[in-house]
């Protein structure tokens, strides 16, 4: 993608509940082209900031709502970037909003 | 060796019109490093739309940023109407880009003019925003509110445009147009203002395109891609041609956003004077299911939205890229080697627009 003077365009991540789903779009000549890849969430997940510096921003991003790690990110904001330090971790995640529903109906 | 200062620039600075903090090392005078300091405005917007149905999802959407409010619309809605399989009547998508090239008009002249106060000229600050006002009330006339509109809704527009204000629109626009076209050579000539920008914040083309920066910021460096060339909505039937800079400094990305107000007026002249006669709503039924991603430009550069969808009402994941998401990492790039007195210039000239950074 590099090579072919690709624009990064963003990275998605949903969470399938087992795993979770990371979508890399990239711009080639107003083309979109994902590339689509599952991670393990307790693994951490290689970053490509080093390549494109600009995933930085979004790598983060995604360290901080969804919990993942990723290795060789710089800058890392370990998983501050967005939310401060007393919101709730990792506040995408699935299992967090079921958890929450059954502490409501206690 | 001359010694090294951290500075915390923001969040809180005086022409910053939202909190965005930058850490400066300075060594004397000059730049060495920034990094940002996120989250002061963090909402959990995207959180949020997952526990909303996607009816609600438009004004929430609408609310991710209060200046490009009617394309962050426009974007969720017809991100639904591809997953609905609608057909959106030609007069409301005519509609929607007249409202959205009036927030364009609306965003830069906003945009020029806290670029005029943050490098001193309060004069033309006022002037641009006086400009802009009218902007504002044509919104208010047509759309029913200054800033957000909430006319867009899944399968068309909520409200239309009659004849009257047809006409009075077209009229408007001229007028609009007259007003600002006497402040344009200000910005293109003037003496001090060029001294303050030209050269100042380089961001080369290869750098731009590396980094991933979008919008004016992009079309500064010579790269000529906007999203708008896609042919969504009515743009593949208007005469539309990308405003393109080489200089990649502040001037450049001033002179593309001044360039862009004159194009915007014209394609709303275009967009008026061929509205379609016709329905502005279809109806729909159907299941939410599948995925979309949808990419629109806004004032500040292109925007991608990522909808997915399985259950009936409410959505899986709504994620929004915002332009400015993807201008800060050029904005780090720029900064380096500048002196401190250019920092408001250079931060300013990406249009920082962190509500929507945040969501």
């Amino acid at each position: 993608m590099w090579d072919k003077r690709c624009r990064l365009v963003t990275v998605t991540c949903v969470d399938l509940i087992d795993s979770l789903e990371l979508t890399y779009s990239f711009d080639h000549n107003l083309e979109l082209v994902h590339l689509r890849v599952k991670a393990e969430k307790d693994r951490p997940f290689p970053s490509i900031s080093g390549i494109y510096y600009a995933a930085f921003l979004v790598e983060n991003e995604i360290q901080d709502q969804f919990g993942l790690r990723f290795d060789n990110l710089h800058p890392d904001y370990q998983g501050f970037m967005l939310l401060s330090r007393d919101a709730p971790r990792t506040p995408m995640l699935r299992q967090v909003e079921e958890r929450g529903r059954n502490e409501d109906a206690v | 060796m001359p010694s090294r200062t951290v500075i915390p620039f923001g969040p809180q600075h005086p022409v910053f019109p939202e909190p965005l903090q930058l850490t400066l090392t300075v060594e004397d005078e000059k730049v060495v490093d920034a990094v940002p300091g996120l989250g002061y405005v963090h909402r959990g917007l995207e959180k949020g739309a997952e526990l909303n149905d996607y009816i609600k999802n438009i004004y929430l959407a609408e609310r991710v940023c209060g200046i490009c409010s009617f394309m962050h619309s426009w974007t969720y809605c017809s991100c639904i109407e591809e997953l609905l399989n609608i057909e959106v009547p030609p007069r409301a998508e005519y509609l929607r880009m007249i409202f959205a090239e009036l927030s364009r008009v609306h965003s830069h002249l906003l945009w020029l003019g806290l670029y005029a106060d943050a490098f001193g000229l309060e004069s033309l600050f006022m002037q641009c925003w006086r400009i802009r006002e009218r902007c504002l009330d044509m919104q208010e006339a047509g759309g029913g509110g200054r800033v957000i509109l909430s006319t867009c809704t899944i399968g068309g527009m909520r409200r239309n445009l009659d004849e009257d204000m047809r006409r009075a629109f077209i009229k408007e626009v001229a007028e609009i147009r007259r007003d600002f076209e006497r402040l344009v050579p200000v910005f293109l000539n003037d003496y001090s203002i060029k001294k303050r920008t030209v050269g100042v914040g380089v961001l080369s083309k290869e750098d731009a395109q590396s980094l991933g920066a979008v919008g004016p910021t992009l079309r500064a460096s010579g790269v000529r891609s906007d999203a708008r060339m896609l042919g969504y909505g009515p743009y593949k039937e208007v005469d539309f041609e990308p405003v393109v800079e080489e200089g990649g400094d502040c001037y450049a990305r001033g002179v593309v956003r001044v360039k862009e107000v004159l194009q915007a007026l014209d394609l709303i002249t275009q967009a008026l004077e061929r509205l379609p006669e016709g329905e502005i709503k279809a109806n729909f039924r159907g299941r939410l299911k599948g995925e979309v991603f949808k990419r629109m430009e806004q004032p500040r550069g292109e925007m991608l939205y990522y909808v997915k969808a399985s259950r009936n009402k409410n959505l899986d994941r709504f994620r929004i890229r915002t332009p400015t998401f993807a201008n800060i990492p050029p904005l780090l790039k720029m900064l380096p080697g500048c002196d401190l007195s250019d920092v408001p210039v250079i931060t300013l000239s990406i249009d920082p627009c962190i509500s929507c950074n945040e969501r």
